[in-house]
């Protein structure tokens, strides 16, 4: 189960939320001095995303009234062509066998040395960047190749963070609040460890050109 | 004669078990997390040396770090550009 059925009053890492502003905000060259004359080197977009996910670890939540989300995005037409995956995308999440990670035709076409190779990987994640949110009857249905689903996706690289007088630590807060009212899925303590350890290896992950000076 | 007169007193049998009469050791073995090394150690019940039964790798010895860059992953980006 990837959903909790008894959601807790407070918000949890990986919660889905509703209502919160993602800002997007481009640059065309880092500002190193301040512009004499106007210059249009920024764009700042706000956006309202339909979900957001709490990526402020549990443990941490409330501190300094600020909180870490990362919006909810349609997933990638391309994941629909992995045959292994189709029936739950949230395979994407867990660590696979390299075979599972390529459409069967992709994986045949590999070159003999590049099968043998990933094989000797064993079991890895794939899409690091990204974390699967498994369907829910409270979520939009959108078209992809041909089917209606209501997968959805968050980016890692996309996360960023807010600050709102009303978050506040667990201990604090009221099942009456805006906040909770805010919140609509909480992930089962089994899937909030998987997005857990996904993230954890993605920041974990160490350099090729750092591991050879720690040796 | 009682049963218990016929020599099947709970006191006679407790040390047998069913079918085998398996003779029971009087020892115990302790796991002994030392560095890397997991040493299992036979010891009395009063806890006396008797023997090393087994020494294995402990398999947690791992930094965090370690254990990271053991996993791999798989590079299969560029199959799901959209």
């Amino acid at each position: 189960m990837f959903y909790q059925k008894e959601m807790e009053k407070i918000l949890r890492f990986g919660d889905v939320l509703r209502g919160y502003i993602f800002i997007n905000t481009t640059i065309k060259k880092p500002i190193l001095d301040i512009p004499k004359e106007k210059e249009d080197n920024y764009k700042i977009y706000v956006e309202i995303p339909k979900y957001s996910a709490v990526l402020t670890p549990c443990c941490s939540i409330g501190e300094g009234k600020k909180i870490t989300l990362c919006p909810l995005e349609i997933v990638k037409s391309d994941f629909l062509k992995n045959p292994n995956w189709i029936k739950d995308l949230t395979k994407i999440n867990r660590e696979m066998e390299p075979e599972e990670a390529l459409p069967p035709e992709k994986w045949k076409d590999l070159k003999e040395d590049e099968q043998k190779k990933r094989k000797e990987e064993g079991r890895g994640y794939v899409e690091l960047d990204y974390f699967i949110y498994d369907e829910n009857e409270l979520f939009d249905e959108y078209p992809i190749k041909d089917k209606n689903i209501k997968y959805y996706m968050i980016d890692f690289k996309k996360a960023y963070s807010i600050k709102c007088d009303m978050i506040k630590r667990p201990e604090k807060t009221k099942p009456e609040d805006v906040i909770i009212k805010s919140k609509i899925l909480q992930l089962t303590i089994e899937a909030r460890g998987e997005l857990r350890d996904k993230i954890a290896y993605y920041y974990g992950r160490v350099p090729e050109e750092d591991k050879v000076l720690e040796d | 004669m009682s049963f218990s007169e016929e020599g099947h007193s709970h006191e006679s049998l407790k040390d047998q078990g069913t079918g085998s009469h398996e003779k029971f050791e009087d020892y115990k073995i302790i796991v002994y997390p030392f560095g890397k090394y997991e040493i299992k150690i036979r010891l009395t019940p009063s806890n006396e040396f008797l023997g090393v039964e087994e020494i294995k790798i402990n398999k947690d010895f791992l930094s965090f770090k370690q254990k990271i860059t053991k996993k791999g992953f798989h590079d299969v980006s560029k199959f799901y550009k959209k």
